[in-house]
């Protein structure tokens, strides 16, 4: 996973990181099409496309046949009995390109995770820095490092968490990356990305022990290796909204709608049965 | 370290997708493993929600709705029957079905009769479908329905017009560059008059399916549903015009409904389009197109055939299942038909039939049921079917197009489509009417009755056995159908099988144009000869009688038509007296019988409200004989008796006494008078406990309950 995720991780930088400039929501919309065109194409190679459309024939049958046997209580129960059984043979159908549209879409919705849903850590403005600490608490504490920020009091230690925090003040924009120093003299790195304005970079809020999930969600940096005695660190990165009609949404909603909105578009167009 | 992470991790929608790719999540969550994924489980889930709001809505409301039904006093009556069902076998005839009865080929059919009741029933005058299965609907005779034939004139021009249907022109548009957007829907009307009995068991709540009884177009509106017949056109207007792309080179045009377009192949490819209708949304109207792509495959003996967006690869011969044909008319506006094909030939030359372009059951450019979705949820539910009034493509057999088998193959289609819609709709009817009329009973006796009649001029002996007993054959298929739903009745459901008329040969034509003329009454404009179509030949301001349609004679009546010269009362009186007269027991010397057996004087047979748009007499041909081809499209010039070497061969457009339909009832029926196909709908009624209107011509059967 590790190495699929550096491969991701340079595809998607390769991709994204020439179109930094441009509003996020145009970057998004574009992601959404390219998404749809997938999904579309998924579904016209994987699925039985003459069955779906005949079991979606039925559906609607089953539909129109309640509106006309309105009156009629037992025809409508029966209706319905048969929209639940064509409802379970379309999810069938459709289970093999979901499972196949599933996994490189979650993978890519990890990728614009990192890239749009996050903004940054502005200089001058002290941020909290959060490490899961393995073992017992008894044992001596990690301490932080980094260029470029400096450390605004003492550390804090929270035993019944295991959590040790630093409150750490970023002096200059751009990348630069925090070490988290154990008692033993192993360190941890974690990347953290400043910025003066708005604008987009990969970002990653956590790093921590190798875990399927955990990579799957924070696929910018590798584990932590599990002799170092962290668990995790965690770099509280506001949340990205995006701007659509006057209010603030996650850019994921927008990817989502979009998404769904250009399949039903396409899918005529193309010939394709979803 | 769980409750750790959870709080490391600040955003939802991520870590839910990343969840349910590892777990089997809810449905809600499956929305963000993938759109695709999502979609398909969104959409799945919106309808099982959509359905309960119905089913509940259904429910909450029921108790309302019956309610009111009470306060109304609409609710139905106290009713004799549960069930009320007819299965109509158009044509199907008395005399076949004795003789198949006594073969013992017909158990289904013997057991009902031993059963209930098994009658000749009475036609209408003519013996014709639109006439026979009006008074059906209606229990009126022709002059309360207003139905005489195919065809009435118009009576400014003499030109024939659809008898049952009028089809109006959009006037009122809004204009948008090229583009026209209709400001209005175009008139439809049924010409039929009077109530058909499913619209007065509707007024009190009892619920009718009617399957393509003839003349519903457009389609009733009551309590049921309806898909309309009869008289519904094709994609054209037409009354089913069947297309032949061919190589040859261009021969003699079709007398009946076809086209020939003329195709050139380039490469062992064929690209033309299938040209449709009119298009009302465009300046000019230019005619709708769709692009037909053939491509040729020798080596193996078929051709790909590409339209629409979809193709199938043809053997010689063989014929296609329906194929959509989109015609854009406009953006976002799609006129929807859709054809069968069939690959004839694939040699030196290159020819494919393809059927009469039908209106697309799944969104038809005109209503065709009611409620107008009916006739899509019958499509979405049992796949694509035909629409057209005469569906079964008649016109190209008898042209020679197409072949016995492919014209059988087409109408046991057809019939398959209709027993799947009624057998789905007998399932779904719990208490009410079904009334399911079956046509290939009527269009393979007309087109194969050559092959049980060895006088016939178009017999062949040496046919194959499956043409020489198609007749038969079908008749041993509807008895099935009458077997099946034999077993499906209950105690307190009534059946009906009948036919609107019976079936005779169809030997000789008779152009009583012809003989009009050389009787004097008729006469043409100076130079002419009587060839041209619908009349047009001849000189109105001398004639004083014509025929038109496939039984009526009309005296050319002053103050009635537009150049009539026959005065009414006394003068008019007198002719058709005289016309009766000359015509009862016309011979036919060549083929040595007679030709008409009598002329009815239609006031004699009926009264009624539209007595002024009948015929002035029906023509009671005798058995073998019937209107020529010649006289039914308007021609007068040519003999008066003709063989009829066509593949049309068998018709019912005679004496109506020589052909009454049968009646077969699971019920006694103790009248002892002659039963007619009036007497059903004021029958229907009593059984559901109304009372007939008054106005109603048929009478009530004492059924035994």
């Amino acid at each position: 996973m590790t190495l699929v995720n550096a491969l991701l991780v340079r595809l998607a930088d390769a991709v994204l990181a020439p179109l930094a400039g441009l509003p996020p929501v145009a970057v998004v919309a574009g992601c959404a099409l390219g998404s749809a065109l997938a999904v579309l194409a998924v579904m016209r190679f994987t699925s039985n496309q003459a069955a779906l459309a005949a079991v979606k024939r039925r559906i609607h049958a089953a539909l129109l046949e309640m509106r006309l046997y309105n009156d009629d209580l037992v025809a409508l129960v029966r209706a319905q009995g048969e929209v639940l059984r064509h409802n379970l043979s379309y999810v069938g159908l459709s289970l093999v390109p979901l499972v196949i549209t599933a996994v490189p879409l979650t993978l890519a919705i990890a990728q614009l995770q990192a890239w749009y849903g996050y903004t940054g850590i502005t200089p001058g403005t002290p941020v909290v820095v959060t490490a899961a600490v393995a073992g017992n608490a008894g044992a001596a504490l990690p301490r932080l490092e980094g260029a470029g920020v400096d450390l605004a009091g003492p550390p804090r230690f929270f035993p019944t968490l295991g959590e040790m925090t630093w409150r750490v003040v970023p002096r200059t924009p751009g990348p630069t990356t925090l070490r988290v120093v154990t008692a033993g003299g192993a360190v941890v790195e974690k990347h953290l990305y400043v910025s003066a304005g708005d604008e987009v970079a990969r970002r990653s809020p956590v790093r921590e022990l190798p875990s399927f999930v955990g990579q799957l969600l924070y696929p910018s940096e590798p584990p932590i290796e599990a002799a170092a005695g962290v668990a995790a660190i965690h770099l509280p990165y506001p949340e990205r909204l995006l701007p659509v009609a006057g209010q603030a949404v996650h850019w994921l909603y927008v990817y989502l709608a979009l998404t769904l909105a250009f399949v039903l578009l396409l899918r005529k167009p193309l010939g394709v049965v979803v | 370290m769980r409750s750790s992470m959870a709080r490391l991790v600040p955003h939802p929608p991520v870590a839910l997708a990343v969840t349910a790719v590892a777990l089997v999540a809810p449905a809600a969550a499956d929305a963000y493993i993938g759109p695709g994924a999502g979609f398909a489980v969104m959409s799945s889930f919106l309808v099982i929600f959509v359905t309960m709001i119905v089913v509940l809505a259904s429910i909450l409301a029921w108790p309302f709705r019956a309610l009111w039904r009470l306060i109304r006093r609409s609710g139905p009556p106290p009713a004799a029957i549960n069930r009320f069902i007819v299965i109509g076998f158009d044509g199907q005839d008395p005399a076949l079905t004795d003789q198949f009865l006594q073969e013992g080929v017909l158990p289904n059919f013997a057991a009902l009769k031993a059963q209930g009741t098994y009658r000749r029933l009475q036609t209408t005058y003519p013996a014709l479908s639109p006439v026979a299965w009006s008074s059906f609907s209606t229990g009126t005779h022709p002059a309360r329905h207003n139905i005489f034939d195919f065809l009435d004139r118009d009576r400014r021009t003499y030109l024939p017009l659809l008898s049952s249907t009028r089809i109006g022109a959009v006037e009122k548009f809004f204009r948008l560059g090229k583009y026209l957007i209709p400001r209005e829907k175009p008139a439809l009307t049924n010409l039929r008059r009077s109530k058909p009995f499913w619209t007065i068991l509707g007024e009190r709540r009892i619920w009718s399916t009617i399957l393509r009884v003839p003349i519903t177009f457009p389609p009733d509106r009551f309590h049921g549903a309806e898909l309309s017949a009869m008289c519904v056109p094709d994609l054209l207007g037409t009354q089913g015009t069947f297309l032949l792309f061919t190589t040859r080179p261009p021969a003699a045009r079709f007398k009946e409904g076809g086209q020939r377009v003329q195709v050139a192949v380039t490469s062992d490819r064929i690209d033309t389009v299938v040209t449709g209708p009119e298009n009302a949304f465009v300046m000019g109207h230019p005619p709708l197109t769709c692009p037909l792509t053939v491509t040729l495959d020798r080596s193996n003996h078929r051709a790909t055939v590409a339209m629409g967006g979809e193709q199938v690869t043809l053997a010689v011969g063989e014929l296609s299942g329906w194929l959509s044909l989109p015609f854009p008319a406009a953006p976002g506006v799609t006129v929807a038909g859709i054809a069968r094909v069939q690959l004839l030939e694939l040699g030196e030359h290159v020819s494919l039939y393809m059927s009469p372009i039908n209106l697309d059951p799944e969104s038809p450019a005109m209503p065709i049921s009611h409620p107008d979705y009916y006739a899509g949820y019958l499509a979405k539910r049992h796949g694509p079917y035909a629409t057209l009034g005469l569906a079964e493509d008649t016109w190209a057999l008898n042209e020679g197009v197409t072949d016995d088998a492919t014209f059988l193959k087409q109408a046991h289609d057809i019939d398959d489509e209709r027993r799947t819609m009624f057998l789905t709709s007998l399932e779904k009817l719990r208490a009410g009417t079904l009334v399911c009329v079956f046509d290939a009973t009527d269009r393979i006796q007309h087109m194969f009755w050559r092959y049980i009649d060895p006088k016939h001029p178009a017999h062949r002996k040496d046919a194959p056995r499956e043409q020489r007993e198609a007749i038969k054959a079908l008749y041993q298929k509807n008895d099935a159908l009458v077997g099946q739903v034999m077993a499906s009745l209950g105690p307190k459901d009534l059946l009906m099988v009948i036919s609107d008329h019976g079936f005779s040969s169809f030997r000789r034509g008779v152009n009583l144009n012809a003989w009009l003329r050389q009787e004097g009454y008729l006469t043409l404009k100076d130079g002419a000869d009587g060839s041209t179509e619908w009349l047009r030949d001849v000189d109105w301001a001398t004639t004083r009688a014509y025929c038109l349609g496939l039984s009526g004679l009309f005296l050319n009546l002053r103050g009635r038509e537009a150049g009539g010269i026959v005065e009414p009362g006394d003068e008019a009186r007198a002719l058709k007296a005289e016309l009766i007269a000359k015509l009862t027991g016309l011979a036919d010397e060549t083929g040595g019988d007679i030709g008409v057996r009598a002329a009815f004087d239609t006031r004699a047979l009926y009264e009624g409200p539209y007595s002024e748009n009948a015929p002035d007499l029906v023509i009671g041909y005798n058995a073998g004989y019937r209107t020529s081809w010649d006289c039914a499209s308007g021609m007068v010039s040519g003999p008066v008796f003709e063989d009829n070497t066509k593949a049309w061969s068998g018709d019912h457009c005679i004496d109506p006494r020589l052909v009454p339909g049968v009646l077969f009832c699971n019920r006694t029926i103790a009248d002892t008078r002659d039963l007619s196909i009036v007497d059903i709908a004021p029958t229907a009624l009593t059984l559901f406990g109304l009372e007939p209107p008054p106005h109603m011509d048929g009478r009530p059967w004492a059924v035994a309950s």
